[in-house]
């Protein structure tokens, strides 16, 4: 089933567009990520970087152009769907954990539902993930009773039970307090370390210097400038990017 | 959420307790104004508790006594009682367990518990099967939750009771229906008393619902039109007329249109008023259901599908629950609402509890006993339908956590 190559990009995407009724929220996005990269994305609000990271596991329906994960093309074959997005987790900006169920039962829900796992192994595995981002003690708690630090890293735990390769985040610490943003990142760090492929939107500066491979700058739905971190913050060529960067540093 | 403190701590200090915290001698007379509206509300709080009790115990009760068969069964014959009985002593066990497994029961279980030994103990005043058979069903309740607490301390004994539990809940209905119908079985024209109001509406409650369920995704599904319409056209023409036009409708109509598989076009009044509730109740609880399917946010379904979850997954394990968890009120509403109209079905001529009471205080021998089987058909209904909410304000209570 996965026939990419050695070298061959674990996301290809050539000319996406997509777009809301008459606006165009991505205009022609073309980008290559490779196997175990970690690539920040940038770029003013509306510019269409929440709508990238979601084409990619089709949360956004793509009008034009390709994206191929890990050698499996989107298309309108819905199997190619599931397994996309089971090779692909995300990480939201509002955790999104489930009210309902304990954070142990959320953890381990998708492996049980989607890989048929038996629930003793589930929760094991649930355990494993909650011990790697550090709280195995919070399982039997309900995601309300967390703050927003520990339910974000739930909301990991969630994600990578399902055993993903590429790992998206979408501006994970911008609904946190300041106080718990560095726990996050922590978790996101050892992630990166690990070896996963990340695709993150974040505004946390240092932390992108210091985990990033690669830059994307986003503007209008059009990546406007990429390169590695020390290109963006001692020589970034484009007027937009200089402006923005300007902004947040 | 937080009432007790101190879970554990004996009656007479939670009373304490809660004196202390609802500080009420010093809001029942805190102005002059409160203190006047105290003294006028103990009056008349007192006068009617003593014109009640006067009358009480000077009415004739003899009436319930001698009809309470009549009330319990209407005239199912005596030497049939064996096809009710079982399900409603396996009713009583299950509900004592499920409290015992599920709830901490509160002072509203005491209340329903109280008054169901008050009508008993009445009842009890002429020792027949009638009284025996009410007796092993609270003694079944009982036993029930003495069994579910016991069973708190191991969890593999209390899962295992657990899953019998609930097994049991979903074969009760079928169990009886089974129970009524198979061999020489006494025709469904011979149903009646609080048997036919309990029945029909738990048969339009368990059967209706799910209906609810489909017609509610339907109503709101995208992509299919077709589906969308129907289930829009369905709730709307049901919720167009009231339900007693649906029941003549059931009576008179029905027979003509429905085809003849099965004999379904020669089915009895009972089945038909049956398939009426159902579809009755199912387009209401549709539009509650919907209510809490809309409630939930767009980043739930969001995560789901990021997960790799599919959409009937996505149903069972994340939107269904919560949306249930969202409506329970309102959804429990719709319920005792459907069985306080389950009396209307004396209409086409089925003689519920309230028909059994009113052809009674219409006999020769209990002329001007009106007021007396009222009281008593309005306790019933009121003691069921308190039931229903407190039993649901529990369920509330103890989903708190996992809802908010
Ligand atoms: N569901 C939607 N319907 C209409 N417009 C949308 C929708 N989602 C996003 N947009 C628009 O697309 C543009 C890009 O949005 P987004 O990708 O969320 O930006 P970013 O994440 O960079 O802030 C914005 O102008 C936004 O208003
Ligand atoms: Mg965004």
């Amino acid at each position: 089933m996965t026939n990419s190559e050695p070298n061959q990009a674990i996301i290809q995407a050539r000319d996406v567009e997509k777009w809301f009724g008459n606006f165009a929220a991505l205009k022609g996005v073309s980008a290559d990520i490779q196997e175990g990269e970690v690539v920040v994305v940038l770029g003013p609000s509306g510019s269409g970087k929440s709508t990238f990271i979601r084409c990619i596991n089709q949360l956004e329906e793509h009008e034009v152009g390709t994206i191929i994960v890990d050698g499996i093309e989107i298309n309108d074959d819905s199997r190619n769907l599931q397994k996309i997005r089971s090779e692909v987790g995300m990480v939201f900006q509002q955790f999104n954990l489930f009210p309902h169920l304990s954070v142990l039962d959320n953890v381990a829900l998708a492996p049980r539902k989607v890989k048929k796992m038996p629930k003793a192994e589930a929760e094991e595995l649930a355990m494993a993930g909650l011990t790697r981002v550090g709280i195995p003690e919070q399982a039997e708690k309900f995601p309300t009773q967390l703050s927003g630090g520990q339910q974000q890293r739930v909301a990991i735990a969630r994600a990578l039970a399902m055993q993903p390769k590429i790992m998206l985040f979408d501006e994970p610490t911008s609904a946190l307090d300041p106080e718990m943003i560095k726990e996050v990142l922590d978790v996101m760090r050892e992630l990166a370390e690990s070896g996963m492929t990340m695709i993150v939107v974040t505004h946390e500066m240092g932390f992108a210097k210091e985990v990033a491979d690669r830059f994307l700058f986003f503007a209008e739905g059009l990546i406007v400038e990429e390169g590695t971190p020390d290109h963006f913050f001692n020589n970034p060529q484009e007027e937009r990017t200089k402006l923005f960067l300007s902004q947040i540093l | 959420m937080a009432e007790t403190p101190q879970p554990r701590a004996s009656l007479l200090a939670r009373i304490q307790h809660g004196y202390r915290e609802s500080d009420a001698s010093a809001q029942l007379f805190k102005t002059k104004t409160h203190t006047v509206i105290t003294i006028i509300s103990a009056i008349t709080a007192i006068w009617v508790l003593v014109t009640l009790t006067n009358w009480m115990f000077n009415a004739e009760w003899q009436v319930i006594l001698d009809k309470r068969r009549p009330f319990l069964v209407g005239k199912f014959p005596a030497d049939q009682m064996w096809r009710i009985w079982p399900g409603v002593w396996i009713f009583g066990a299950l509900l004592g367990l499920s409290s015992g497994l599920w709830m901490r029961p509160g002072k509203n279980t005491a209340i329903t518990i109280a008054a169901g030994i008050a009508i008993l103990s009445f009842l009890l005043v002429e020792l027949d099967s009638t009284a025996i058979n009410l007796a092993l069903i609270l003694l079944l309740a009982l036993a029930g939750y003495v069994v579910a607490v016991r069973a708190q301390d191991s969890p593999s004994v209390r899962s295992l009771i657990s899953r019998v539990t609930v097994a049991t809940w979903v074969l009760l209905i079928p169990f009886m229906i089974i129970l009524l119908f198979v061999g020489d079985a006494p025709p469904t024209s011979y149903w009646g008393g609080i048997f036919v109001n309990v029945m029909l509406a738990a048969i339009a409650i368990v059967v209706g619902t799910p209906v609810a369920v489909f017609l509610s995704l339907g109503r709101s599904l995208d992509g299919y039109p077709a589906i969308r319409i129907a289930s829009t056209a369905f709730i709307e023409v049901v919720r167009g007329a009231p339900l007693i036009a649906w029941l003549f409708m059931g009576r008179f109509v029905l027979p003509f249109i429905l085809p003849s598989w099965f004999g379904m076009n020669e089915a009895d009044v009972i089945f038909r008023t049956m398939i009426v509730l159902i579809l009755f109740n199912a387009a209401y609880t549709a539009e509650v259901i919907r209510g809490g399917l809309q409630a939930i946010p767009k980043g739930q379904y969001e995560a789901a599908d990021s997960l790799g979850l599919g959409y009937f997954q996505t149903l069972r394990a994340i939107s269904l629950p919560q949306a249930f968890r969202a409506v329970l009120p309102s959804l429990i509403n719709q319920y005792i609402g459907l069985f306080k109209d389950t009396t209307l079905v004396y209409l086409i001529s089925v003689v519920d509890v309230l028909e059994v009471g009113r052809k009674a205080f219409n006999e020769l021998d209990y002329t001007g006993t009106a007021l007396e089987v009222l009281v008593f058909v309005g306790f019933i209904f009121w003691l069921v339908t308190f039931s229903m909410s407190a039993i649901s304000r529990r369920v509330e209570a103890n989903m708190g956590l996992g809802s908010r």
